[in-house]
């Protein structure tokens, strides 16, 4: 039976995946539409279209040939659970769905967001794995350890890089305004916990593609710390991606820091696993 | 997202592949040696099996939902109902709240919406850009006069 370390590490990549490879639609106000326009029937299908894409996916990735059946039905039904949970807390939190919002237009919307979140989900347990993880090489990275030893400002840029390429995508857009305005400062402070969360999970507790080399094995203060930089520069990156896309012009101190979380929720992946698979 | 076996076993490399076809190769190699003992497999620790349940319980929550408006008759005639909360001075002008409450299993797009006082007195036009289907969405008129004998309708919509 593997233990509750090793799942714990398989769920922290899939939520790393399931929002780094579901950003763009995340921030999407047209794909929040189609959850109320598409009708039950077309949203079924959209549920059953994506299940048989899990199973396939989770039988034919290459990671689990060996797998049964059954449990390739259970790791699809996870999966989309999974998807579930995290769009709708994020939903939640973009203010996109709220507490007295017709159940059928959240539904609608959670519900076209975690079909493709689950698919992230998977993907991104199987895929941003460690190789040390299967090949046996846990030992190699303390050699070459760590964030330490290499250049702070060297990581900084990286972390900055990884930032901005996941942030372009989302940064010019209509949409990082419009949930900025529309957001009360509970919703902002919740997405601040939730980019530092998904900060501290990426980077110490899934056995990321490259967290250990560059991670390595550090007290808690050391790993708050970490998650505090690579917050500030999520956020630093979120004002300049902002600035170079005129998101400043004509809006007040109050909205740009509002636009500046919105969009720090995108660059804190960026930040944590863009920038470990950059380098 | 179960038993993603390890090979922890195996010698270490001298050289690092960075590409996933090694620990691909691994996986079949071990899933080669040793092939699926079925119920073995399915051994979960409790925090999978608690997951897979929640996980199930949301799955079949949702479809059965879906089903449920599915199957659930309704009319597909599109009806609505404006109202209207007390007018608020501001600036010498009056603001009226207006709720445009969608009662029906339709959403309809680009809904123009005209507000008039006092019998046609005076009105105001409003823009939405989606109603929703059984949804309301809250908005705004302004009125020079106070206004009196509030009536609202939607002048036309598109089908998304």
């Amino acid at each position: 039976m593997r233990t509750i370390e090793d799942s714990t590490a398989e769920y922290a990549r899939g939520l790393a995946g399931g929002f780094l490879l579901s950003l763009p639609l995340l921030y999407t106000m047209e794909v929040w539409w189609q959850g109320f326009i598409l009708s039950p029937t077309h949203l079924l299908a959209f549920v059953g279209v994506t299940f048989v894409l899990l199973l396939g996916y989770n039988r034919f990735s290459g990671m689990r040939r060996d797998a049964s059946f059954i449990e390739v039905v259970i790791d699809s039904v996870e999966e989309l659970g999974l998807g579930i949970i995290l769009s709708t807390l994020i939903l939640f939190c973009l203010n996109k769905i709220w507490l007295g919002m017709p159940i059928e237009e959240a539904l609608g919307k959670i519900t076209i967001e975690a079909m493709t979140v689950a698919i992230g989900v998977s993907v991104g347990t199987a895929q941003l794995m460690s190789d040390d993880e299967d090949t046996g090489m846990e030992g190699d990275s303390d050699d070459n350890n760590s964030f330490d030893r290499r250049a702070f400002f060297e990581q900084i840029f990286v972390s900055f890089c990884g930032a901005t390429l996941v942030g372009s995508s989302i940064a010019p857009t209509e949409e990082v305004l419009e949930i900025a305005v529309s957001s009360s400062t509970l919703h902002l402070i919740s997405l601040m916990i939730l980019s530092l969360c998904v900060i501290a999970a990426v980077l110490y507790m899934s056995n990321f593609k490259g967290a250990d080399e560059i991670e390595g094995k550090k007290r808690l203060t050391n790993k708050l710390e970490t998650v505090s930089v690579v917050y500030a520069i999520s956020i630093g990156s979120a004002f300049v991606l902002l600035w170079m896309y005129g998101q400043m012009s004509g809006v007040s101190p109050a909205v740009v820091i509002s636009e500046a979380v919105v969009l720090a929720f995108v660059t804190s992946l960026g930040a944590s696993a863009g920038r470990l698979l950059i380098q | 997202m179960t038993a993603r076996t390890t090979n922890k076993d195996k010698a270490p490399s001298t050289t690092r592949r960075s590409s996933q076809t090694k620990a691909r190769e691994a996986k079949a190699a071990k899933s080669n040696s040793a092939p699926n003992s079925g119920g073995a497999r399915l051994e979960k620790n409790w925090l999978e099996w608690t997951v897979f349940g929640f996980s199930l319980v949301l799955v079949l929550g949702l479809v059965g939902y879906l089903v449920y408006l599915e199957v659930t008759p309704s009319s597909k005639d599109f009806q609505y109902e404006i109202g209207f909360e007390k007018p608020q001075e501001i600036h010498g002008r009056y603001l009226v709240p207006v709720k445009i409450d969608n009662k029906s299993n339709k959403s309809v797009q680009d809904v123009a919406i005209e507000i008039s006082s006092g019998g046609n007195k005076e009105s105001a036009d409003l823009q939405l850009d989606y109603l929703p289907r059984h949804s309301h969405r809250e908005a705004s008129v302004f009125f020079r006069e106070k206004p009196t004998q509030l009536e609202g309708h939607i002048n036309s919509f598109n089908i998304p």
